[in-house]
């Protein structure tokens, strides 16, 4: 291959790193993204990057500004022994269980930085989609929401919805925020794939209704069959993965750090 | 005020010049982009801002985005207002949603930033 067609293959499908946390704590989550994004803007990130991971048990997310009283009901959590963590990207709480979560690091000066929220949000969620059709989910991606109401006073995020959101048959299945910050873009998600029912018990909230793919379609699929397709969706669309992104040591130890010291705490949890 | 009057900066922020003090938020484009804006997080009075350093987060149902400064200076006010309705910064822009006032340090910096032609211009591509 020349020099000039490999250029011409990296323009059209940038490189992105993917990375594969696996199963870790609430409080970990948060700090290893918190983290990552620290890192791409001190340019340590070789490219974007695409993150995988899950939760070890079911947990509740907050967004960054969260009002934690007015919009969790504490006692049922404290009850049920729910972890709650504050998320450093925007947005509503998320009920974390059967689910595949996402995060997605762009750094600073990369050419999706450039675009606007709603299309940053929109070339995520392209490939989002891509691999859900890949195992035959009819899924719904367009610029406007099919008569569903936002609401943005909703504890849940899932009980409101903004453009480019995806929907199967109506429902919201994924859940993203984003945070911007020095240049660069974290964005984290939820596809769920089923919901237990009485989650709303969790929320200062009327009754509302939340379904994960499971709980629409008939479909045999998992996080790990799903994160499968989505990688496979990677390689064929938008972007070129490099092989496996090991998580480094001192990353990994940073992130542990940040957990105890920042995403466990009450100050940083109950900070609104 | 009328955004022929503004002085607009890359990052969407805007700034009204009052004597030596500077009223600073954000524009109409910008508002929209963000969406329904839910919270305001304000600096300090007297915190020194520095042109380009940040100097709050809005975060709106979808994002929470940094504020960049286009000025430099001290931070003589903010918009308390917004801290029960934050929801004025998508109503009213370049009026009742404002965000802060800072004495300018350095005029200078104004001649950098864009007139209200050359953003829209930069909006359009």
């Amino acid at each position: 291959m020349s020099p000039n067609q490999e250029s011409k293959i990296t323009a059209e499908y940038p490189l992105w790193d993917i990375l594969d946390t696996g199963i870790q704590k609430a409080s970990f989550n948060m700090a290893l993204d918190d983290i990552l994004l620290e890192r791409s803007l001190q340019g340590l990130l070789r490219t974007p990057l695409f993150r995988f991971y899950g939760w070890e048990r079911p947990s509740i997310s907050l967004g960054r500004y969260q009002l934690i009283h007015k919009d969790i009901h504490l006692a049922n959590c404290f009850q049920d022994n729910i972890p709650l963590v504050r998320r450093p990207t925007g947005g509503r709480a998320v009920f974390h269980d059967d689910e595949l979560t996402y995060s997605v690091i762009i750094p600073s000066g990369h050419n999706w930085t450039r675009h606007s929220l709603m299309e940053s949000y929109a070339m995520i969620s392209k490939i989002l989609v891509k691999g859900m059709k890949s195992i035959g989910l009819d899924v719904d991606f367009e610029k406007h929401d099919h008569g569903l109401k936002i609401y943005p006073h909703q504890a849940s995020c899932f009980a409101s919805t903004t453009p480019y959101e995806v929907t199967l048959k109506g429902y919201k299945i994924i859940g993203s925020a984003q945070y911007r910050h020095g240049g660069a873009i974290l964005q984290q998600g939820s596809i769920l794939i089923s919901v237990k029912k009485g989650i709303s018990a969790y929320f200062n909230t009327n009754e509302f209704l939340q379904k994960g793919i499971k709980d629409i379609v008939n479909i045999d699929v998992n996080s790990e069959s799903l994160k499968q397709k989505i990688k496979e969706a990677l390689s064929m669309g938008y972007i070129k993965p490099l092989p496996l992104f090991k998580l480094p040591d001192d990353i990994s130890d940073s992130a542990h750090e940040l957990a105890l010291n920042k995403y466990e705490t009450e100050r940083w949890t109950f900070s609104r | 005020m009328n955004p022929d009057d503004l002085k607009f900066s890359k990052s969407h922020e805007w700034v009204k010049l009052e004597g030596n003090v500077a009223i600073i938020g954000i524009s109409d484009y910008a508002q929209h982009e963000l969406n329904d804006i839910v919270f305001v997080e304000l600096p300090e009075i007297g915190k020194q801002i520095s042109a380009g350093g940040e100097f709050g987060v809005l975060e709106s149902v979808k994002t929470a985005s940094d504020l960049y400064s286009p000025v430099s200076g001290e931070v003589l006010e903010v918009n308390s207002e917004l801290e029960n309705s934050p929801d004025l910064v998508n109503k009213e822009p370049y009026g009742k949603g404002w965000i802060v006032k800072l004495q300018l340090s350095n005029p200078s910096e104004l001649d950098s930033l864009l007139n209200h032609t050359d953003y829209q211009n930069l909006l359009k591509g």
